[in-house]
């Protein structure tokens, strides 16, 4: 029996949760570093935080055999269960990323950022007052410092979720928990960098020192991604054959081309060509970096693309993956 | 469900479409009312409610003893009934067919009952036969237009026009005798396309139709074909697997890697058509080397001089090259047949509708179980049981009319040796072709299905073409049915009494579980009203179907209500059996030489018959069984069909590259009778020489949804050849092509 | 059965004796009302392997392992498979909401989704019967008799008398699941 139980609800699912991780953090960097020229980037990543993993919440739930049933997933905490606490850790990461990115919120919508002062004005609105700017200022940073673990751990569950299960060997490396982090964090930065690029026509200033922080940022983490994918083909290869005979999946088997081109060229190495392009007159000191709106939204578009893709081919491959000798029956 | 239903004078067509029949001549597009559960739709009540307790249960309405249907082994079962609806069948522990375990098509009686496909009222054809054109009647509409039909045909060409067919089944008793007091000696049954080489070869031999075999101390059997694993004969294949459990040798001959050949000690892939060279020189060694219990041949037997001096010729070195198994093999397994007899036994087979050196062959094998010694010893063969049905009250009847015409199946006047009540089926549809010697006008069908039984099937369709009235009694539109022009829904076997059986010495009761669906009637009832309506009331002297087992209860003085509770009873006691063996033969003695097949002038010992060989490029097509299907009439029931719903053409590994066929390829697979398109199988598993497709599939009648056109019928290649002895059919003399698609 | 012997179902199939007739199979579907296209038990084909005339065919049934160490019950979110005391890994349908995580852990692919109900269900060892003193339906039909099954702590019960005789193995031993099926070839 080799059906694919969890189809593109739940690829679509571990996509959004990491893109929205990702945006998390890199909002909350941008909060603690790098100051004034970096708040657009933070708001950026606040705003857009939460409703992709909202709208993946609520993709997953559809999925379920019994959506109306959910509830049942916050009546206990089975802690042997990456997705049980999977449900708690992203129900904390939405109120937690719902909350910071209404501290982000521009103006004229900042006239709602109100608070009560005592204790017994709680359920009077109208006694509420405007939070000063650096009551803001200081909840976000409160905000950023509790949220940046709980997105880290988002970006890791969604791996250790399938890496957790030693009976789809594709999936089963204790990696698969870096690699999807590492893929979050790029995906979630790409995604802020699209948005960013795309209001940047809009804008005089063009955000470019933002982009280039984004640009750097996310070299980086597709670097480290790449770093992550060698050993993880390497160590299944090597593995037992159960191992062996499922990373033939993606070196020759039916997700070969899925994996090379889609991830790997599309997602990986043309964003980083097009990012190195971007950043090279930097690098050699030219006076401002070439870069067009044009190419930052080309490149972030193809590393969320690529971290798509990346998604399907793991959470399909794995359930294609056996342990061996299966039996035709 | 709210959809219109079907109402007498209506006429439908029955069409593919998810259960919908467009009605024509009425309002709009309706339904057939089906008030069974549909299948798909299966579930425990409490599909609404999820309790945690939500478990299947254990305590049911009632638990009815009855006999399965889904295949002649007829085992005993028990059926439970849960909501009014049979929940579950399992195996009754105490018969002997079953012990409480049952095959997949015995698990999977409730999708026979619960068919979506059931017919449920009487049908006349409304369109050209096989247009699927129908018109509802009702009961009585129905058998006066069969009687009517009848007796005219009777008054215009006499009774002996009107053909009545039927395979073996529990009412056949009473078909037989509506057929006998209508006055026709046309009775076709399935023998000649399954055993009657293996009947008249065992007739012959020992004065009995099948001889027992004793698995508990056999220690070396032989089989040629006969797949138990496969084709399952419920006990039979617990019997021989428990025997190879505890170390029994078994050999087998098949030119198939079968599941039963996997099991075997020693698998022989025999040339088609060569078993009887195996087994001739294998008496040759016997008879040789002396390894054969004198005193019994000398006590029991008749003709062994004559038999001796004509294996004599048949070595295993002559064997070898015709057999393509070495001679030392040969020699060996007679040798270590000869060893442990007499709890040996060579298995006489079943279906032996190969090859017409069948009969020969099975001559052979039981005159090597006579020489050995192994009659009624521990391990070897057992004397037949006494006959179904005796012991048992006899309904009345008057004596039956004189026949004076020709049986249309040439038996005795072209086939001597052949039993009347064996008969040879396909010589009935090759006279109806051709119209000699005499034109049949009618077909009368019950329980069987011709047209996808019956070798050659275009001529079988041909010959349907040439009869003015044919009418069926079946639990669904079979491909038969679909051709007829008069269908009657008969109750399904866990909806109906039939006249009782006994096994050994025990009589069982087949019991309605459930009220028959929609308006379907038991076989007896039918009967009985189509008798009396063409004014033969007097040979149905009974008054409904409680009576009729009433009266055959009579003699045990048992209540019918306590063998409805108890399932079964048991017959008197008989007088003890004569410590000698008895042989029902002209000599009283076994005959190794025949004396009956002397005075019609065949080979009174078994001789070489050389068989054909397929020409160049082609190969010999092999039929046989799967587990999970009975002949033709599984293929449609839901759960069967959910594990093999469609059938493939064997194909060994070497031609089908020479062929450029890979595993899944379509190909075509044709003989001088027709040609189908079929998936191959790829496998080393056969030999090169041949191909085999299992039966069954390929149906033409849209009225059974799930099989409609699902894999390929062999009856459409199988060329028709008859062996003249024993009337049996040679299935595996047609050879075939198979090419790409 | 001693009192104080904790009972443990378990099944031993000895596959030699297993002719895939898959009467278990329907014989299962029915008892359990299994959903068409969906099954609890299976019959796995190994062959025909080798080359003609020379080959080997093996059958090896199977369905849930009852599981001492089930990987199913580990990632339940919602705690719906539970394991009762005497070895039986059984789902509350009330609890689960098919999520279907269970289906990726276990390495049998013994469970599968009631679409109808929404949850997913695998073979109880016929619990039912169990209690109510009768052999799982597949074991009951089991015609080659290969199929055998009751409660391995029981020194004299078939199944233990079994394994103490034969060699025998369990799948996919490199799991680490420990299931309650053994097989004797």
């Amino acid at each position: 029996m080799e059906s694919i139980e969890w189809g593109l609800l739940v690829v679509n699912y571990l996509f959004l949760a990491g893109v929205s991780a990702g945006a998390f953090a890199i909002s909350a960097i941008g909060t603690h570093v790098g100051g004034p020229r970096f708040r657009h980037v933070a708001q950026v990543g606040a705003l857009i935080a939460p409703w992709p993993a909202m709208v993946g919440v609520g993709l997953l739930v559809l999925d379920l055999g019994r959506p109306l049933a959910f509830y049942n997933l916050f009546l206990t905490v089975q802690y042997t269960s990456p997705m049980s606490i999977g449900a708690w850790l992203l129900s904390v990461f939405i109120l937690l990323s719902l909350a910071y990115a209404a501290l982000w919120v521009p103006a004229p919508l900042d006239n709602l950022l109100r608070a009560p002062t005592r204790v017994q004005d709680v359920a009077h609105f109208a006694r509420w007052i405007l939070l000063s700017p650096k009551a803001i200022r200081r909840w976000r940073a409160i905000l950023a410092t509790a949220g940046f673990p709980v997105s880290l751990s988002v970006g890791i569950y969604t791996g250790i979720l399938l890496g957790a299960v030693p009976s789809r060997p594709f999936w089963n490396t204790p990696m698969l928990a870096q690699l999807f982090l590492f893929s979050a964090m790029s995906t979630g930065t790409a995604a802020v960098l699209l948005v960013t690029a795309l209001l940047g026509t809009h804008r005089a200033n063009r955000y470019e020192e933002e982009r280039r922080l984004l640009v750097s940022t996310d070299i980086v983490l597709i670097v480290l991604e790449i770093f992550m994918l060698i050993p993880f083909l390497l160590h299944h290869a090597l593995s037992p054959w159960s191992s062996a005979s499922s990373i033939q999946l993606i070196l020759g088997g039916e997700f070969t081309l899925w994996f090379w081109i889609g991830t790997i060229l599309l997602g990986i190495l043309l964003p980083l060509a097009i990012e190195g392009y971007e950043l090279l007159p930097v690098t050699h000191k030219a006076s401002a970096t070439r870069h067009s709106l044009e190419l930052s939204a080309a490149s972030s578009a193809l590393v969320l693309a690529g971290g798509f893709v990346l998604r399907y081919v793991f959470v399909y491959a794995g359930q294609v993956s056996h342990f061996l000798p299966v039996m035709a029956h | 469900m709210g959809e219109p239903e079907i109402r007498v004078g209506d006429i439908f067509k029955w069409q593919m479409s998810r259960r919908k029949f467009l009605r024509l001549g009425a309002i709009a597009a309706g339904t057939l009312a089906v008030n069974s559960v549909p299948f798909a739709a299966r579930t425990i009540s409490s599909v609404e409610s999820i309790r945690s307790s939500h478990l299947p249960p254990v305590e049911f309405d009632r638990e009815v003893y009855t006999l399965c249907e889904q295949c002649v082994w007829r085992c005993g079962v028990r059926a439970k009934v849960y909501k009014g609806r049979v929940y579950k069948l399992e195996g009754n522990p105490n018969h002997p067919h079953s012990n409480g375990m049952l095959c997949p098509r015995g698990q999977a009686g409730i999708a026979t009952l619960y068919d979506p496909d059931r017919l449920q009222f009487p049908m006349i054809r409304a369109g050209d036969r096989g247009s699927g054109l129908w018109k509802r009647v009702s009961w009585d509409e129905a058998l006066n237009y069969a009687a009517q039909k009848m007796q005219y045909l009777k008054k215009q060409f006499g009774a002996e026009s009107m053909v009545f067919s039927s395979t073996h089944n529990l009412a056949q008793v009473q078909f037989e005798n509506l057929l006998r007091a209508f006055g026709s000696p046309n009775y076709g049954t399935q023998r000649s396309l399954c055993f009657n080489a293996m009947i008249i070869a065992n007739l012959l031999t020992f004065g009995m139709q099948e001889p027992g075999r004793d698995y508990s101390e056999a220690k070396y059997i032989i089989y040629a074909g006969r797949n138990l694993a496969e084709a399952i004969s419920n006990s039979e294949t617990q019997q021989l697997i428990a025997a190879i459990s505890r170390g029994t040798k078994v050999v087998v001959l098949d030119p198939r890697f079968t599941k039963t050949a996997s099991k075997a000690t020693e698998w022989l892939p025999i040339r088609p058509g060569t078993d009887l060279a195996f087994f001739l020189a294998m008496l040759n060694v016997m008879i040789t080397e002396g390894l054969y219990d004198k005193e019994f041949v000398d006590a029991y037997t008749y003709g062994f001089e004559e038999l001796a001096g004509a294996v004599e010729s048949y070595t295993p070195d002559w064997a070898a090259p015709k057999t393509e198994i070495p001679a030392d093999t040969i020699r060996r397994i007679a040798r270590e047949f000869a060893l442990s007899s007499p709890h040996a036994f060579v298995h006489p087979n079943w279906r032996t509708s190969n090859f017409v050196n069948s009969f020969q062959a099975e001559r052979a094998i039981a005159i090597i179980n006579a020489i050995s010694g192994n009659w009624n010893q521990p391990g070897g063969l057992r004397p037949a049981a006494a006959d179904e049905g005796s012991g048992l009250g006899v309904i009345p009847q008057p004596p039956y009319p004189r026949v004076s015409a020709l049986r249309l199946d040439g038996v005795p006047w072209k086939y001597p040796m052949v039993p009347l009540e064996i008969g040879v089926y396909q010589e009935i549809r090759d006279a109806i072709l051709v119209g000699k010697p005499y034109q049949a006008r009618g077909w009368f069908v019950y329980r069987q299905n011709p047209i996808a039984s019956l070798p050659e099937r275009r001529k079988t369709l041909e010959a349907f073409s040439k009869l003015d009235f044919i009418m069926t009694i079946d639990t669904t539109m079979n491909d038969t049915a679909w051709f007829s022009d008069l269908v009657l829904p008969e109750a399904s076997y866990l909806e109906r009494y039939d006249p009782l059986t006994t096994v050994d010495d025990t009589v069982f009761i087949r019991q309605p579980v459930v009220e028959p669906l929609g308006e379907s009637k038991s076989g007896l009832w039918i009967f009985k009203q189509l008798g009396t309506r063409m004014g033969l009331s007097d040979y149905f002297a009974y008054q409904d179907e409680e009576d009729y087992v009433r009266q055959q209860l009579e003699p045990l003085g048992v209540a019918l209500e306590e063998l409805k509770t108890q399932g079964q009873c048991r017959l008197p006691a008989k007088a003890p059996e004569k410590g000698e063996p008895m042989f029902n033969t002209p000599s009283g003695l076994i005959e190794l030489s025949s004396s009956s097949l002397a005075k019609s002038n065949f080979s009174p010992v078994p001789i070489w018959e050389e068989p054909p060989t397929p020409p160049e490029g082609q190969f010999y097509l092999l039929t046989g069984k799967v587990a999970q299907h009975t002949q033709f009439s599984t293929q449609n029931n839901r759960l069967l069909h959910e594990l093999v719903p469609s059938n493939t053409v064997w194909i060994h590994t070497r031609p089908a590259a020479e062929r450029g066929i890979r595993n899944g390829d379509e190909v075509f697979v044709e003989s001088a009778a027709g040609k189908v398109r079929i998936k191959a199988t790829v496998t080393e598993g056969i030999r090169p020489d041949c191909v085999y497709m299992a039966p069954g599939f390929g149906h033409l009648s849209k009225g059974t949804r799930l099989s409609y056109n699902e894999g390929a019928s062999d009856s459409e290649l199988h060329l028709a050849h008859t062996d003249p002895i024993s009337g049996g059919q040679a299935l595996s003399e047609t050879f075939v092509k198979v090419y790409r698609a | 059965m001693g009192s104080n012997n904790k009972r443990r179902w378990g099944m031993v199939i000895e596959t030699k004796r297993c002719i895939d007739c898959k009467a278990c199979m329907v014989a299962c579907e029915v008892e359990n009302q299994v959903p068409l296209g969906k099954h609890r038990n299976w019959v796995g084909q190994e062959g025909p392997t080798g080359k003609f005339p020379v080959l080997g065919l093996r059958f090896e049934p199977g369905n849930c392992m009852h599981c001492e160490n089930p990987p199913c019950l580990r990632v339940c979110p919602t705690g719906a498979t539970y394991r009762r005391e005497d070895g039986l890994v059984l789902v509350d349908y009330d609890k689960c909401i098919g999520c279907r995580y269970c289906m990726q852990a276990c390495p049998y692919d013994a469970r599968y989704l009631d679409e109808q109900r929404g949850v997913v269900d695998k073979c109880t060892f016929c619990v039912h019967r169990l209690d109510a003193g009768q052999l799982p339906a597949c074991v009951e039909t089991c015609i080659g008799g290969a199929r055998h099954a009751g409660d391995l702590n029981d020194p004299n019960s078939e199944v233990a008398r079994l394994l103490a005789r034969n060699d025998h193995t369990v799948i996919y031993q490199e799991a680490g699941t420990r299931p309650a099926v053994y097989y004797i070839s």
